[in-house]
């Protein structure tokens, strides 16, 4: 503290001998605020290495990197009504450190019901999408993955528009975002990456929030494009192709007892992703520093099969669409202990029924049942 | 038994003591109702109703003062609270309140900030602040 004083003691003689007026704004700008959270996670579930989950990404081994991360949020007054958050993620991925940004942008309050972020944003795809990886601000270690899994974007780069209601006890929010976004995906036929841009994306989100309840309805519409293209006949290649969100959900944090649900429906319109409909109900009840919750989710997919004339097409076409098929349910017992006001216990248990689809070259799809139990305990903390 | 009559006692003294949302004489803001008070401190607004720039103060986390202020006016309890700041500090929306201390850190930061608002225990309110609302 003291060397930024003699830093801005520095500055102010540096300025008031050059006398550059427009630089000297910005030590009256007031400070940058700094605040982040770390969740260290550890699961393990009873599949061998060669039919690891993909989605949690346990095996019969302990992992502690699967989704252990940390973050860290700077927050700055530029001016009366403009701001600049930045929120950078630093997490495992594959062999190396990734650090990445989630939030970054600038803020500007039109008045207190019309607020303007440019840059980067986190469109409010589901309930809790805006503060996904702050383990500390949910129940759960991870939301629901038959609902959460279903949207590779988690930013986007462009406009988010929010306009505030406030009534007497409550807010009603409408929330209007646009741009671009790009991502990775694992291939989950050979391991290998696959990178995802997503064009002309626009949302919209609507909720209602009280002191003890939020209720929303939510919709995104996107131009995906797959990059490089595997092999694959140009029926199941993504290029500029719609995917569309619908999503509803309700959250309750009413005395001692907490209630969630989110239905949501995938729409693609190339079929090599399914079209999925997904949804979760948590109940959960507290006592003291302890939350005990029951968490039932499911995610069901369709597929349609390939009508090429060209057998061999229509095989390849039809095995990669078998292969993306996303069937799961799962129950989820959690238990939370409240360490402190900054940090929190979780120990998870889930028993997860997934389908698992293959194609056997002619128009049928054989379907094989297939038990995941995950163990994980995690710690999060926010700072 | 005499103890335990104590104890109640002192209990009840800082479970129902009146709350005080004070702020500095000097920035002209006349009184606050229940609803103002809620939305300012919980960041639903940043201006007092007479249009000028409001800087919440919090009392810490510890303190009578705080958990009382806030299960009265929000219905919220500190866990709450604080999983309520976790949410609209991580998506960038709003930051807490900064924490100063007790009473007199209070009264000593209005003194010196015009624009800060803030509460105390009402027995604490001194001629440096006014009082725009009481939460009984």
């Amino acid at each position: 503290m003291l060397q930024l004083l003699n830093i801005k003691k520095m500055k102010k003689s540096i300025l008031s001998l050059v006398t550059i007026s427009l630089l000297s704004s910005s030590l009256f700008a007031g400070d940058v605020r700094v605040g982040g959270f770390i969740n260290v996670v550890a699961g393990i579930n009873d599949m061998d290495n060669s039919q690891k989950d993909i989605i949690s990404g346990y095996d019969d081994k302990i992992n502690f990197q699967a989704h252990s991360l940390a973050g860290i949020q700077f927050n700055a007054d530029v001016a009366n009504n403009m701001g600049a958050v930045v929120q950078l993620i630093a997490q495992k991925s594959d062999a190396n450190d990734d650090i990445r940004m989630e939030w970054g942008y600038v803020s500007y309050d039109v008045n207190d019901e019309i607020l303007i972020l440019a840059g980067r944003v986190r469109p409010s795809l589901f309930l809790y999408s805006n503060y996904l990886d702050v383990g500390y601000a949910y129940t759960w270690i991870t939301p629901p993955s038959e609902v959460y899994y279903q949207a590779q974007i988690t930013n986007l780069d462009g406009l988010n528009i929010s306009y505030d209601l406030e009534l007497e006890d409550s807010t009603i929010s409408l929330n209007i975002y646009g741009g671009n976004s790009s991502g990775e995906k694992i291939n989950p036929a050979d391991n290998t990456h696959l990178d995802f841009s997503y064009d002309n994306i626009y949302g919209t989100e609507l909720s209602y929030t009280n002191d003890y309840m939020k209720i929303r309805a939510g919709y995104i519409n996107a131009l995906a494009t797959q990059n490089p293209v595997p092999p694959y006949p140009a029926e199941i290649v993504f290029d500029d192709s719609k995917a569309q969100f619908y999503g509803l959900g309700i959250s309750v944090d009413y005395e001692d007892i907490l209630f969630a649900s989110e239905y949501t429906i995938r729409d693609m319109d190339e079929t090599v992703a399914p079209d999925v409909t997904s949804y979760y109900a948590m109940l959960g009840y507290k006592m003291g520093d302890f939350t005990t919750s029951y968490t039932y989710s499911v995610a069901d997919s369709d597929m349609e099969f390939s009508t090429v004339a060209d057998l061999s097409v229509a095989g390849m076409v039809n095995g990669a669409r078998a292969s993306q098929l996303d069937d799961r349910t799962t129950n989820t017992l959690n238990v939370r202990y409240d360490l402190n006001s900054a940090a929190a216990l979780k120990v998870e248990y889930s028993m997860c029924t997934k389908t698992n689809s293959s194609f056997n070259g002619t128009t049928t799809l054989t379907e094989k049942d297939e038990d995941i139990n995950t163990l994980s305990v995690a710690l999060n903390v926010v700072f | 038994m005499k103890k335990i009559i104590t104890i109640i006692a002192l209990l009840g003294s800082t479970l129902f003591a009146d709350i005080a949302v004070v702020t500095n004489p000097s920035n002209g803001v006349g009184s606050l109702d229940a609803s103002q008070v809620k939305k300012i401190f919980m960041a639903k607004t940043k201006k007092f109703p007479n249009g000028k720039s409001v800087v919440t103060i919090d009392q810490n986390t510890g303190n009578d003062a705080y958990s009382t202020f806030y299960k009265k006016i929000a219905g919220k309890s500190p866990a709450k609270m604080n999983k309520y700041w976790v949410k609209l500090t991580f998506t960038g929306k709003a930051e807490a309140p900064k924490k100063v201390g007790g009473d007199s850190d209070v009264i000593n930061t209005i003194k010196s900030n015009p624009n800060t608002i803030g509460y105390i225990d009402s027995s604490a309110v001194t001629g440096d602040v006014k009082v725009l609302y009481t939460v009984k």
